[in-house]
């Protein structure tokens, strides 16, 4: 059965003034249905880089990348944007929500890009708007929420399609330690109830530190791949190995 | 019960729907998500107090005498009434039916609560006087003192006022003294400086009022405190007035929605120590959202003052000493009025608004204006309808601004009701697929859609050009017409001729042959001839037409072109009826220089005499004999007779000749004479001028009987022509085989009125498609600015197009959000635009615009409305617009999302 995701030697590579900065160096890696995972790093290491890359929010230098089974770098433009649209969900850290429509048009947003009717995305993104709480906001505009209210809009957005791989890229990087821990939270509730595999990249140590697999990149390579025993989702003791096979 | 030819009922209806609509518009310009508690003018009964009020007035109106105003009050009533019948209605049909699910329970109590805290005006009141009457020494007292100095100039007029005006009955025998308006303008002056009190009391009872409703403790110092303001609030009064003048081109509602606004600007100018402009912009903002409620209060405190107005007209002319019962009410209503104000301004104060929000009382003040000149623009129709039509350069300078006025309202009502239409279409947008919803509501947003300065400007610049195209396009489709016509008139559908000179022989079986083809309505025989028409050293050169008399007019207008009182066709028959006509038909064409120079056997005049020696005979209805001066000679009797003509009239003035006077024409035929070969000259006499339109026709058509020109042109058995009419003109050229068929004659040619006049006839279309591309231009370059727009779009939304395409929008859907942005605006620019074109030329077809005719050979500017037209001025500009709107659109589309998504 194919991975959800499969990378294998992935390497990228930006011009800067002339001048070649390759931020990826060859990253192998697999993530399957279910996973929920953190990307730590330091600044630079090129985690948002690879964030975007799995997301094909960008295409790699060399390498490939392989989402649901599907090579990326084979499909063009609007084949890219259709993958996207029904099997990524995408949480940013700033910027995330379109200011002149109010939450619920923002999460029924990818629905409507795909085409669909109006009235059954409303009645779902209305019940995505209920599970992370914000009901009640459903016609208010992004300049009226907070921006835990915010994230809390743009998750239930990616969650619309009922996509197989949410990826964020810091998202509680702007908010405080409550807001943040409740955020985390929800993720975690979406990766267990919807079985929605989850990346999120993160400076968070804590919440690092709950994720049952942390990857840790460093100077564009994967430098380490840990599973935790603590969780549920664990499924191997050692830090260091691969995952046993189920 | 008829309104300009449509049913009662119709008219209700229509002006319901309009109201419905104005009601759904209340989603306003920017599209604001629709709460349940907004909809306060809705659910409140002052919409259904409104139509009521409308109803009322509207009936009232039974009672004027006056027949204008009872029109103007029953239109405006009918308006009011269904304004607010329609708004009722409207949102009532608009309030979505939201499910009433658990999640929900807490938004409605929350709504709940927000509405429990929202002030209304009634309460307003109550609170007030529970107020300003609770406390007496530190509220009651100081207020009336507040009041007291306000009322001063007032009551201070008022007893002058009386004084001048109430005076003891004169005795009968006195001439009552002139009226002098000196006391009055000294009163006036006096009551200015009195308003420094008003203003001074007005400052403290609002420091006073603003304290008692935040439960402080006022004291003696704040009625005193308003020393400072005075000047500042004198300087707000300037401005308010002035805005009010310019509110009165709106005829009103703009003025009372500017009040009402501006209301609060007085106490945050005490308050929070504003200067003028900026309380001014401060109100406007606080009273956004509110200004319904603020009105109600404001005119149920309006009402008050004017009834103690009425209560002081009632008494005073009874004694002077009853003055002091409107002043005592003065000061009852005057506190509350204060502490009304205050309470308002404290309630609005609290509740900052979160967002922009839009404002019921804006759509309503549109939907009224619009209103009111859709019902100015009724009546001053019917009224222009009634005006009688001159002709000529006579014009009637009030009629010709009535018409105008009339043009004016129909075009300013157009426009609103296309207005009215837009937030209707740009929700119909938002409903429709992804490209067209995101299109549309960026289009909406304050910051960076068309209700910026920017994409006004460019929607400005499309409606002017294409205005002007489609007005120039219809004005040289006038002229056309107009030309078509003229020839038409003056000339025959068909010609049969012969390109040889000299014409041809044999044509009376012709003539009967053609007369018989079916579609032929007439035919006439025309011999013709190039010739000089000569009068003393004057000459001109003419073109010679010997005609059938009897049948010419069936085939062109000679008949009816001759001019009423210049001659008659018929007397080219009648040459000795011409020759002895009396003075009152032989007129010309009037111009004062006619009237000097040397006319047949009249002396030449003398300068300015003025007496009349004779005076009796054969007396004047010639206008001549006034201008002159004096009384005329008698005619000779024996004139010689000469065979007659009809001339045209520049003809006519330009040789100088009237009715009966001489001519000789001279042909290039030459005659043998004792001196050799000399050209011929004949004497005629003029019998008729005619007047085609034509200037060429005018000037150089001549026309006699087929006798006298086969006399003088030599030519008994051969004419030159037969000109035919047919029975459907645009088509003529279907009727040509038939009728060179039953010519039957290889040597003639026959040819249809296009084919002879294809070289105008080419030219003008040529011109017409020539200002068509140059005029396009103009809204090339007004598509420049929507260029330029829709570019400062893509860039300020580099961040939102990065996510749409994260979510996964394709890169051609991101070029369609962009180009429905760039056609909406186009479309609004192009929309208003044609529209208003083709009003104004509609309405300048109908009502004419008045040109010299002396200088244009027209009266009227011609102006041919044609829908065609206008539909190709749409198409061409939609076309620009929507070519423009392709490089930004496909640079929105090719963005990067890593870019757009990269932290700055």
């Amino acid at each position: 059965m194919p991975r959800l995701v499969e990378v294998r030697a992935l390497e990228k590579t930006f011009q800067h003034m002339g001048k070649e900065l390759q931020v990826l160096r060859g990253i192998d890696l697999d993530l399957d249905d279910g996973e929920i995972v953190a990307v730590v790093g330091q600044s630079g290491a090129g985690k948002s880089t690879f964030l975007h890359i799995i997301g094909t929010l960008d295409l790699p230098t060399s390498g490939t990348v392989k989402i649901a089974g599907q090579d990326v770098t084979k499909l063009s433009s609007a084949g890219l944007a259709d993958l996207r649209n029904h099997n990524v969900g995408f949480v940013f850290q700033f910027h995330h929500l379109l200011p002149e429509f109010d939450a619920l048009e923002n999460v029924i947003m990818p629905g409507l890009i795909a085409g669909k009717s109006r009235r059954e995305l409303e009645a779902r993104g209305r019940k995505l708007l209920d599970e992370v709480g914000l009901a009640p906001r459903a016609t208010h505009r992004p300049g009226e929420l907070s921006g835990g209210e915010q994230q809390r809009v743009a998750l239930a957005r990616a969650l619309l399609l009922q996509p197989k791989l949410i990826l964020a890229d810091e998202p509680t990087g702007n908010l405080d330690s409550a807001t943040s821990a409740s955020i985390h939270d929800l993720f975690f509730d979406i990766n267990r109830r919807h079985g929605t595999t989850v990346v999120i990249v993160t400076h968070n140590v804590e919440l690092a530190r709950s994720m049952p697999r942390v990857v840790t990149l460093k100077d564009g390579r994967v430098h380490a791949d840990e599973w935790r025993a603590s969780t549920p989702k664990a499924a191997s003791v050692e830090p260091g190995l691969g995952p046993v096979e189920p | 019960m008829l309104f300009l030819g449509i049913p009662a009922p119709l008219w209700i209806a229509a002006l319901i729907g309009l109201g419905v609509l104005v009601a759904r518009a209340t989603s306003r310009f920017s599209a604001e998500p629709r709460r349940a508690g907004s909809s306060w003018i809705g659910e409140h009964p002052l919409s259904l107090g409104l139509a009521l009020f409308g109803l009322a007035v509207a009936l009232a109106s039974i009672g004027i005498s006056a027949t204008m105003a009872r029109i103007v009050v029953r239109i405006l009533g009918t308006a009011i009434g269904l304004t607010g019948l329609g708004v009722r209605v409207g949102v009532a049909l608009r309030r979505p039916a939201r499910p009433k699910a658990e999640g929900h329970a807490e938004q409605a109590r929350a709504q709940a609560l927000a509405h429990a805290d929202a002030w209304s005006p009634l309460r307003t009141l109550g609170v007030a006087a529970r107020l300003a009457f609770g406390d007496v020494a530190h509220g009651l007292l100081p207020l009336l003192v507040a009041t007291a100095l306000m009322s001063v100039p007032a009551a201070f007029a008022a007893v002058r006022l009386r004084a001048l005006l109430v005076q003891a009955p004169l005795p009968p025998d006195v001439v009552a003294p002139p009226f002098d308006p000196m006391p009055f303008l000294a009163l006036a002056g006096t009551a200015l400086w009195l308003r420094l009190f008003e203003l001074f009391g007005h400052a403290g009872g609002l420091a006073v009022a603003l304290k008692l409703v935040r439960k402080v403790r006022p004291g003696w110092r704040d009625v005193f405190s308003g020393a400072r303001f005075v000047l500042p609030f004198l300087g707000f009064e300037l401005v308010a007035a002035l805005a009010s003048l310019f509110g009165l081109v709106a005829l009103v509602v703009p003025i009372v929605i500017i009040r009402v606004g501006w209301w609060l600007a007085l106490p945050l100018m005490i308050d929070r120590n504003l200067g003028i402009f900026e309380a001014i912009e401060e109100s406007w903002r606080m009273t956004r959202g509110s200004r319904l409620k603020l009105f109600a209060l404001g005119g149920v405190l309006l009402l008050a003052q004017l009834a103690v107005l009425g209560v002081g007209l009632a008494l005073a002319p009874l004694s002077k000493w009853l003055l002091v019962v409107p002043e005592l009410l003065t000061l009852v209503i005057g506190p509350i009025a204060l502490v009304a104000v205050a309470h308002a301004y404290e309630a609005l104060r609290k509740t900052p608004r979160m967002s922009e929000s839009g404002d019921a009382a804006l759509t309503v003040g549109y939907a009224a204006v619009g209103f009111v000149y859709g019902g100015a623009f009724l009546m001053l129709v019917r009224i222009a309808n009634a005006l009688p039509v001159t002709r000529g350069s006579h014009v009637v300078m009030r009629h010709e601004i009535l018409r105008a006025a009339a043009l004016l309202t129909g075009v300013v009502f157009l426009l609103f009701v296309l207005g009215a239409l837009l937030p209707m279409l740009l929700d119909g947008l938002e409903r429709a697929g992804f490209s067209r919803f995101v299109g549309a509501r960026h289009v909406r947003s304050s910051k960076s859609g068309f209700l910026t300065v920017i994409s006004l400007l460019a929607i400005l610049g499309v409606s002017m050009s294409s205005c002007a195209l489609g007005s120039v396009i219809s004005i040289m489709g006038g002229f056309g017409a107009d030309l078509k016509r003229k020839i038409l008139a003056n000339n025959a559908h068909v010609v049969v001729d012969s390109p040889a000179p000299n014409g041809f022989a044999e044509w009376e079986p012709v003539l009967e042959r053609v007369r018989k083809v079916p579609g032929v309505v007439a035919a006439t025989p025309m011999i013709t001839g190039e010739v000089m028409a000569a009068v003393d050293n004057n000459t001109s050169g003419v073109l010679l037409r010997g005609i059938d008399v009897d049948t010419i007019g069936e085939v062109i207008d000679l008949p009816a072109n001759i001019e009423p009182g210049l001659g008659k066709l018929e007397w080219l028959r009648d040459p000795e009826l011409v020759a002895n006509l009396p003075w009152s038909e032989r007129r010309g064409v009037e111009t004062d220089d006619d009237l000097f120079h040397a006319v047949d056997d009249l002396p030449p005049p003398p300068k300015k005499q003025r007496a009349s020696p004779f005076g009796d005979q054969h007396e004047p209805t010639d206008p001549l004999i006034e201008k002159l001066g004096r009384a005329l000679p008698p005619p000779s009797l024996d004139r010689p007779v000469y065979p007659c003509v009809v001339i045209g009239r520049e003809l006519a003035k330009t040789l100088h000749l009237r009715i009966g006077s001489e001519v000789s024409l001279v042909s290039r035929m030459g005659e043998l004479s004792p001196a050799g070969v000399v050209p011929r000259e004949r004497k005629f006499r003029v019998a008729a001028i005619f007047f085609s339109g034509m200037y060429e026709y005018d000037a150089t058509h001549a026309y006699v009987t087929m006798d006298a020109a086969r006399d003088f042109l030599d030519q008994p058995d051969r004419i030159n022509a037969i000109q035919v009419k047919v029975s459907d003109v645009e088509n003529a050229d279907r009727f040509r085989p038939l009728i060179a068929n039953a010519v039957g004659r290889e040597e003639l040619r026959t040819r249809d009125w296009r084919e002879i006049n294809k070289n105008l006839f080419s030219a003008l279309k040529l011109e017409r498609i020539a200002t068509f591309i140059v005029l396009s231009l103009a809204i090339i370059v007004a598509s420049f600015s929507i260029l330029c727009t829709l570019l400062l779009m893509v860039t300020e939304k580099g961040a939102e197009i990065a996510i749409l395409k994260a979510l996964g929008a394709s890169d051609n859907a991101i070029l369609r959000v962009f180009m429905v942005e760039g056609m909406i605006i186009g479309g609004i620019g192009t929309i208003f635009g044609v529209a208003t074109g083709y009003a104004v030329c509609y309405g300048l077809s109908w009502f004419g615009v008045r040109i010299d005719p002396d200088v244009y050979y027209i009266d009227r500017l011609p102006i041919s409305v044609n829908g065609w037209d206008f539909a190709a001025v749409t198409l061409a500009a939609l076309v620009i617009c929507a070519i423009s709107t392709l490089y930004p659109a496909r640079a929105a589309s090719k963005l990067l999302p890593v870019e757009g998504l990269r932290y700055e």
